[in-house]
């Protein structure tokens, strides 16, 4: 059997991964915004449409990412909420006291797209964006490099702490530890146990990390310089012209058009 | 030059002092290793030197300190750092960033040096490491060896006046260890830079000549080299009476048995027989699939067999719980498995677990306790311990439910040889005792010659080899693992 697919940053030379991140926010919450702004189900069909298409730059076949099938699914039960629950409209499928109207069709491809649309944004944004590279990106457009070195940090430590929480858990399980919900007593006991020594061993190592930024000059100074430096391309330019544009035209369309 | 002028320091809430009365001289360019035995003072005097002690910890700190002329205690934290690089013991925890390039940048950057400045640096110091192919590595996917390259390169781009580093090697195998102390006496020539070290491994670093120092609760009390080169000689293998093996059955028997993580085999064993009176050390480099082995034999990750049994069950039925019942594990970070707030509970948390040697009164527990060199109040939190105590209180704890197979992994990291050798002679007594088995991963043989029977060496994920400890000089000649040797059959 093939392997999934992790929903995290894989290294690529595609167009989506050369992107400044911080345009490819911009243009995150412009379609999300997009996404939300359409009442129309054709418009956010056409947006599914453009996202699936965004994905396919990424080079990775939807159907292998980990978790695409929960996906899939809650946008299907999303929209057979609607089919199943508004009536209004013309009925277009009777059978006795069931029936299916164009209203709730509609909204049940609106709501299916938008939800789909929303998951593919994430998805294309988490794929093809390094973490590091888009916090020292938004550092260099204005985020005060403390906030920005507090994202670096957590980033640092989120997989040493998994990999202390799993070597916390084969400890406690090699000294007869036993999580059974049968016994929610001893289940809570285990897990305030659990957390605890978990607490302590963040602790110390955030103490650690502490003592290694200070004696490197973290923070004595207001500002500093960047050795990575996360540039703007011509294209990035571009792109962000062009998202501003879209933006107006779709701003009047809709106006005129009542989409 | 360094001038240390009477210091002391107690930390706030402790009852002695843990420097006392420190006077020192250090020149410039020295190459100093202070060696002593665990919770004598070593890091805290590391921290005094950095400046660190002075400006983040709570306590009673008296004396003073000159760098090249500059009074420690007058400065900063920021230009203390500048002046006094502390490089500390796990790389790990002291990486800010995420990438190698990144991470030797981050100090350069916070002094607003220039990028192109920084570039030249960071090159300049990965050259002195021998560590350029690293500069677009991920930290995270490095080996142990190659992180401390990276940790000490970081300083050197600092280009601090002094640089202090933390017992460097205690979690590396002998050939990174060797790497490290090479890359450290390169910078030496190079640059010139005062190194002061703090190192068990004495050994190691005799060939580039240190001046030696030895610290004893809080002082310094040897600035002669007089004792180091004579550790363990004459001591050598007194072996032991060993339990009669006739007829009996083994602890443990693998064959073709394979562990796993996320699907990618990481060690194959061909055949391995343990049987019980055994102790038997565990070696090989770091990521050589010691701890993978161990955690696999539980069922704590993915492995398959053709044949596995512990005392003549089959693996295959049992789950975590039933293997764990006899098979005592202790893993390297002392922090990670103690769970209970007190060394009473502690001591009984597993044999209470599992329902076994309920009739073990406070005497027994406190006479354990002593045994590993633990005099303390039973009702004493286990997080009041230092380092060392912690690590026996996590050993003396999984020996009270009365396991037959004692997996230990890398669990002399930071004790002396004293408690070492107490530890082993307990070791070698429940053994006896127990007719039970030892499996104990370490980097080197010199800490286990007494007690160890076979070496098992791992290498890329196989077993290279499997011989009696009186073989073991011989094949690590063979294979030409002589960093492996103890120093005097190099």
């Amino acid at each position: 059997m093939s392997r999934r697919i992790a929903i995290q940053y894989r290294e690529s030379s595609s167009f989506l991964n050369r992107m400044n991140p911080v345009v490819k926010l911009i243009w995150l919450v412009f379609l999300s915004a997009l996404i939300l702004t359409f009442r129309d189900y054709r418009c956010e069909i056409v947006l599914l449409a453009c996202g699936l298409a965004l994905f396919c730059l990424t080079g990775i076949r939807l159907s292998t990412l980990q978790g695409f099938k929960f996906v899939l699914m809650t946008s299907v039960f999303l929209g057979l909420l609607q089919l199943l629950f508004i009536h209004e409209g013309s009925t277009l499928f009777g059978f006795g006291g069931f029936f299916i109207t164009s209203t709730g069709f509609e909204n049940a491809l609106l709501i299916s797209s938008r939800f789909f649309s929303f998951v593919l944004m994430g998805y294309i944004f988490v794929l093809t964006t390094e973490p590091n590279t888009f916090v020292y990106a938004l550092m260099q457009v204005g985020l005060p490099y403390r906030f920005g070195f507090s994202l670096i940090t957590a980033l640092r430590l989120i997989p040493i702490l998994t990999n202390e929480a799993a070597n916390i858990l084969y400890a406690q399980l090699t000294r007869g530890v036993v999580y059974r919900f049968t016994q929610p007593g001893r289940l809570i006991k285990n897990i305030y146990q659990f957390l605890r020594v978990l607490l302590i061993s963040t602790i110390k190592k955030v103490d650690d990390m502490v003592l290694a930024m200070e004696g490197r000059s973290f923070g004595a100074a207001p500002t500093r310089t960047y050795n990575r430096m996360v540039g703007f391309s011509k294209l990035d330019v571009a792109l962000l012209v062009l998202a501003l544009v879209v933006t107006s035209l779709i701003l009047i369309i809709r106006k005129d058009f009542a989409l | 030059m360094i001038k240390v002028k009477n210091l002391t320091f107690r930390y706030s809430g402790s009852a002695g002092n843990t420097l006392d009365g420190i006077d020192l001289r250090i020149k410039r360019g020295e190459w100093v290793v202070i060696q002593g035995d665990s919770g004598c003072g070593k890091t805290t005097l590391a921290l005094a030197l950095s400046g660190f002690l002075y400006n983040l910890f709570k306590g009673d700190y008296q004396g003073h300190i000159e760098v090249n002329g500059a009074v420690l205690e007058e400065m900063d934290l920021a230009e203390a750092a500048s002046r006094v690089y502390l490089v500390q013991q796990n790389p790990e925890n002291q990486f800010c960033t995420l990438t190698v390039r990144d991470e030797l940048a981050f100090g350069l950057e916070n002094r607003n040096i220039a990028p192109g400045e920084i570039q030249k640096r960071i090159h300049q110091a990965l050259v002195i490491v021998h560590g350029e192919t690293l500069l677009d590595a991920n930290l995270l996917e490095l080996s142990g060896g190659e992180k401390q390259k990276v940790a000490i390169a970081t300083a050197i781009a600092m280009q601090p006046e002094v640089l202090i580093l933390d017992e460097p090697t205690s979690n590396l195998d002998p050939v990174s260890s060797k790497i490290v102390f090479k890359a450290l006496n390169e910078l030496k020539k190079l640059s010139g830079m005062t190194v002061v070290i703090i190192e068990h491994k004495i050994q190691q670093l005799r060939c580039y000549h240190p001046r030696i120092l030895k610290m004893q609760s809080g002082k310094i009390i040897d600035l002669e080299e007089k004792e180091s080169a004579v550790i363990n000689k004459g001591k050598r293998n007194k072996k032991k009476e060993k339990l009669a093996r006739v007829n009996w059955e083994p602890i443990l028997e693998l064959e073709n048995f394979v562990v796993k993580r996320q699907d990618q085999p990481i060690i194959s064993i061909h055949d391995l027989v343990v049987y019980p009176g055994e102790i038997i050390a565990l070696m090989g480099p770091n990521g050589s699939g010691k701890s993978t082995f161990l955690l696999g034999l539980l069922g704590l990750l993915e492995r398959e067999f053709k044949l596995g049994r512990i005392l003549q069950r089959e693996l295959r039925s049992l789950k975590t719980f039933d293997i764990t019942q006899n098979c005592g594990y202790v893993f390297q970070n002392p922090d990670h498995q103690l769970f209970c707030s007190s060394l009473e509970e502690e001591l009984f948390m597993a044999a209470r677990n599992f329902d076994r040697n309920r009739a073990l009164s406070k005497e027994d527990a406190s006479a354990l306790l002593s045994a590993f060199r633990l005099n303390t109040d039973l009702w004493l939190h286990p997080q009041q311990l230092s380092f060392g105590q912690k690590k026996r209180l996590n050993l003396a704890s999984v020996l009270v439910h009365k396991p037959r197979l004692l997996l230990l992994d890398e669990i002399f990291i930071g004790q002396d040889q004293k408690n070492i050798d107490a530890s082993l002679e307990i070791l070698e007594d429940y053994v006896n005792q127990t007719q039970a088995a030892v499996l104990i991963v370490n980097h080197y043989i010199q800490a286990l010659r007494k007690h160890a029977d076979r070496v098992l060496f791992f290498d890329r994920g196989e077993v290279l080899f499997d011989v009696p400890l009186s073989e073991s000089a011989k094949t690590f000649s063979h294979y030409g693992l002589h960093d492996y040797m103890p120093e005097n059959e190099q």
